[in-house]
């Protein structure tokens, strides 16, 4: 018995040393690039899992394996087994190391998530969830944006809503996610530690335009951050602002180039016939693309689901509309 | 023709048919008489939700269900019948409502072994969808239909498919003549049909909320969303019901000296299962009713945007965050419906083919109570990132890495079972080792989601995904088919081809862990759940098509395996009664067991695993009068 207790933990070894090799050079493969200070905690433990998995995964492989080959029958051996009931002593280690691993992880995790979660902040961003679009509002700053743009090496409290259904705020790369809820507030604080672009990605399902709820992230040095932020006034030109609405609210299902989502592409829509699915044809002018922002499911265009949420004078005034007309004007074949 | 219009299941159907649109009639009339919009787009949302629970009601009256008590009800006498029923062809009793256990747990497998077909093909069509980023042929209301559809069923095919384990071997291990409820138990394997019918039916209105059917988004859903939460309303019902019996018939029914701790292992997990499944079903089907309440009535329990009629009543906004704690108060000690009957299996397999008892056998009986009380202590790990307090949120995360512990109890007691064994590889044993090899991957993938830092990252991505379908396919559908290849000889009195069997495992085993790590790395580079198409720049595509390669190649597997048990049992081979030599007392009579199981009272007199002992597991007392 005893040797095959050797064999089969050389085994072990062998196993647990070439996956753990693979955890220590692979895991910043296995994992999208690091990009915030709370990213970094989460990383650690992630890895420790990693190596914790290769090394478990390994001793119970390793027996499993080392008895399907040792322990099998020999033919013309009708003889049983060992009549061998249980070991107190294992079944109590066996159960105690566990309890400590998980405890130990427990623990550790107890002491990160705290540590995430502490309320001091340098900058707050009120982040609002609806389908299919994310806004961002700097409250501090006074401007509103459909680009979430934020300087390196500020932590940053994000106030998440939705206006609609549950969303999920979420930057893979920051790893930290957190629910928009409609009629609650919640947050994530998030060091963005990596300059660069990024992209904000639903993660709760939403409804049918779910895949595409992302919107542009771009993290910055302070002073171009500072920068971004005069800028950020409403633009004067009509088109200008009509393509920034468009961008924030729109292109989740709306195509400017032509291609197919979940509505009708922007691209030389403005002044075309389109036939409706109740068998009628409209003339896209000013009047039906009004229509269509208040009350979409009224008249949808045929080839396409009525799903488009109604966005009232409250989220687009009449001015937007008339500037995402403009815009929508534009876009020519 | 005559036979089969006389079956319950067509009788039932129709009944069905005729209720639905008894239902659709009443709240047409119902609203006409009151002056409201009767147009199809206005009544269209109660119209169903009456059609589906008048319809329920007419498959139960119907199919004869309901017929014994109905009777007694009357004052009329209302024997149980018994045995085969005369003058109808062989096939029949399956398809009616027969009390015999047997008979039930065959018509609950071989409905879910349908009903996993039917899921399993669903999610080819969807996988094909997502091969290539883009959308290529299926809209994403279409797409989120088909993923809650796919989940959903394939609940509803593993609930049936415990149920089959349950019904059928419970009364056989236990040493009973059946279950303690026959009536209680042909009812709750019916009541499935109509249930499964209206979740099909949902899929001509969809639904696109997932399985889950989240408020607000499922109060604001497609008309399909009704018909899925009565659906699985009822489908829970049937769940409650057979826990009853299996509690009863294990607690109660046991032959002479069958002491809990010598009772077959597989008794012991479905105990704890169903301990589970009689205290935790109501919670689903309340916090889905509760939607359907609101979705009909305008209740505001979940929903923070209230109509303009519920402002001026002064109603409280509803709180989406309710629901969830409801529903995974149920769906996560769920997943030990699920999986402690496929641990059972693999517990109740692993000494047959070691030839050696069960290692720490009490341990592994009393891990799998652990896991069932401590599971119900977790479900908040399914909402770390749901903007629940910090405080719960840790806690939860405690308390759910504590299930670890049970769980790698069992896994060391398997361990210990193979050790020092004389091992054989016929088709069951490659599939318990097989589940053993996929739940411990789906075990371990798991601490990283409950560590609550690390499942900030880790939620709603594919690796959860991949972490889900590991532990379903160890924990259920690999013991499961262990299971199904293993009785198959009992049941049938045939055995099933060991050629075909093996080939079904070594096309499924490696094609589930391409399946399962391309999952896990799709979702760890950023893959997001339930998403119609992803963004090429991820560079997940690789990853996707071995998923989608992969999952065809597991539905091949899973088509060689029915056509394999389908032609055995018509032309398999004659079997032994005891062809893997098991000390369990189903495989001391014929096979197939006959009609009442035991002609003689049995007595338990030894151990149920240990091979080397010369004294057997149970024996027949000499007559019915030592009883």
């Amino acid at each position: 018995m005893k040797r095959h207790l050797v064999r089969a933990l050389v085994l072990i070894v062998v196993l647990a040393a070439g996956l753990g090799y693979l955890v220590y050079t692979g895991f910043e493969v296995f994992v999208p690039t690091l990009a915030s200070a709370e990213g970094e905690r989460i990383d650690q433990l992630l890895r420790l899992q990693f190596f914790l998995i290769a090394a478990i995964f390994s001793l119970v492989v390793g027996f499993a394996l080392y008895a399907v080959f040792a322990f099998r029958r020999r033919p013309g051996d009708e003889t049983a087994g060992p009549s061998i009931h249980g070991h107190s002593l294992l079944e109590i280690s066996w159960t105690l190391v566990p309890l400590l691993i998980v405890l130990g992880l427990s623990a550790m995790t107890t002491r990160d998530f705290f540590w995430i979660r502490r309320p001091d902040h340098d900058l707050l961003i009120r982040v609002t969830g609806q389908q299919f679009s994310w806004i961002f509002e700097y409250p501090e700053q006074g401007i509103k944006s459909g680009e979430l743009v934020v300087p390196e090496g500020k932590r940053i409290k994000f106030e998440i809503h939705s206006a609609d259904v549950v969303h999920s705020f979420w930057v893979p790369e920051w790893r930290v996610k957190e629910d928009a809820v409609p009629g609650l507030t919640t947050y994530a604080y998030i060091t963005p530690s990596r300059e660069g672009a990024f992209k904000v990605r639903c993660a709760e399902l939403c409804g049918a335009g779910h895949a595409n709820m992302l919107a542009p992230v771009r993290v910055v040095s302070q002073e171009e951050f500072e920068a971004w932020v005069a800028q950020q006034k409403p633009p004067a030109d009509p088109v200008e602002l009509g393509k920034r609405l468009v961008e924030q609210y729109c292109v989740a299902c709306h195509s400017l180039d032509g291609s197919k989502k979940v509505g009708p592409t922007f691209l030389g829509m403005f002044g075309r016939q389109t036939p409706l699915t109740d068998g009628t044809t409209v003339t896209v002018d000013e009047a039906y693309i009004q229509a269509s922002i208040r009350d979409p499911k009224a008249q949808v265009v045929e080839g396409f689901q009525p799903v488009m949420p109604a966005f009232g004078p409250d989220q687009l005034s009449d001015e937007e509309v008339a500037a995402i007309v403009a815009f929508l004007k534009t876009l020519k074949e | 023709m005559v036979h089969l219009m006389s079956t319950a299941l067509v009788r039932g159907l129709l009944g069905q048919a005729v209720g639905f649109l008894l239902g659709l009639v009443l709240v047409l009339a119902g609203r006409g008489l009151l002056g409201l919009d009767t147009s199809w787009e206005a009544a269209r949302q109660p119209a169903l939700v009456s059609a589906a629970l008048v319809s329920v009601l007419g498959f139960m009256l119907a199919s004869g269900m309901v017929e014994d008590w109905l009777k007694e009800m009357r004052g009329e006498p209302a024997p149980l019948r018994h045995g085969p029923p005369e003058g109808r062809p062989g096939w029949w009793r399956y398809l009616s409502v027969d009390y015999n256990h047997k008979v039930i747990g065959i018509q609950y497998g071989a409905t879910s072994i349908i009903l996993l077909g039917l899921a399993g093909l669903v999610a080819v069509i969807f996988r094909l969808e997502l091969t290539k980023p883009g959308i290529e042929f299926l809209d994403p209301n279409r797409f989120n239909t088909l993923i809650g559809w796919h989940g959903i069923v394939m609940i509803a095919a593993i609930l049936l498919g415990v149920g089959g384990m349950a019904n059928y071997l419970i009364p056989l291990m236990v040493g009973a003549r059946d279950m303690a409820f026959p009536r209680l138990n042909a009812f709750a394997f019916w009541i499935n049909v109509p249930a499964v019918v209206l979740v099909v039916l949902a899929l001509f209105w969809g639904w696109d909320t997932g399985w889950t059917g989240y408020p607000p988004l499922g109060v604001f859903s497609l008309a399909g969303i009704d018909l899925f939460y009565i659906g699985v309303f009822v489908v829970g019902l049937s769940s409650i019901l057979g826990a009853i019996n299996i509690i009863a018939t294990s607690l109660g029914m046991r032959a002479r000296g069958m002491t809990l701790f010598r009772m077959p292992i597989f008794v012991w997990a479905m105990l704890a299962t169903s301990l589970i499944a009689l205290t935790a079903t109501q919670l689903i089907g309340l916090s889905f009713l509760m939607v359907v309440l609101e979705r009909t009535f305008g209740m505001h329990f979940f929903t923070p945007i209230l109509t303009e009629h519920a402002k001026a009543i002064g109603s409280p906004p509803g709180n989406p965050l309710l629901f969830q704690h409801l529903f995974w108060f149920y769906s996560h000690p769920a997943v030990y419906i699920f999986v402690l009957p496929g641990l059972g299996i693999i517990s109740e397999l692993l000494p047959v083919f070691s030839r050696k008892p069960l290692f720490g056998y009490k341990w592994v009986a009393m891990a799998s109570m652990a896991i069932a009380l401590v599971g119900f202590l977790v479900w908040g790990h399914h909402m770390f990132t749901s903007g629940m307090s910090d405080i719960m949120r840790v806690t939860m995360m405690w308390t759910t890495l504590l299930v670890a512990v049970p769980t790698g109890i069992k896994f060391f007691n398997w361990l210990g079972t193979m050790w020092g064994g004389k091992l054989t590889f016929p088709t069951p044993m490659l599939f318990v080792l097989g589940a053993l090899s996929i739940f411990l991957i789906g075990g371990l993938s798991g601490p990283p989601n409950g560590t609550v830092t690390t499942d900030l990252f880790l939620h709603d991505t594919y690796w959860i995904v991949g972490h889900f379908h590991a532990t379903m396919f160890g924990g259920f559908l690999f013991p499961y088919i262990a299971a199904v290849y293993y009785w198959f000889p009992k049941v049938t009195g045939r055995m099933y081809n060991e050629r075909l069997g093996k080939l079904h495992f070594w096309l499924m085993t490696p094609a589930f862990w391409a399946m399962s790590l391309s999952q896990m790395m799709a979702g760890l580079w950023g893959m997001r759940r339930r998403i119609v198409d992803y963004d090429p720049a991820l560079g997940i595509e690789p990853f996707h098509l071995v998923t989608t390669v992969a999952g065809i190649v597991i539905f091949i597997a899973m088509l060689i395996f029915v056509g394999n048990i389908v032609w055995s049992a018509v032309k398999g081979p004659v079997a032994e009664a005891n062809p893997w030599k098991s000390r369990s007392p189903e495989f001391q009579v014929p096979s197939p067991v006959p009609e009442f199981n035991y002609d003689r009272p049995l007595v338990v007199v030894g151990d149920p695993y240990d091979y080397a002992r010369p004294e057997p597991y149970v024996v027949f007392a000499s007559s019915s009068a030592a009883d």
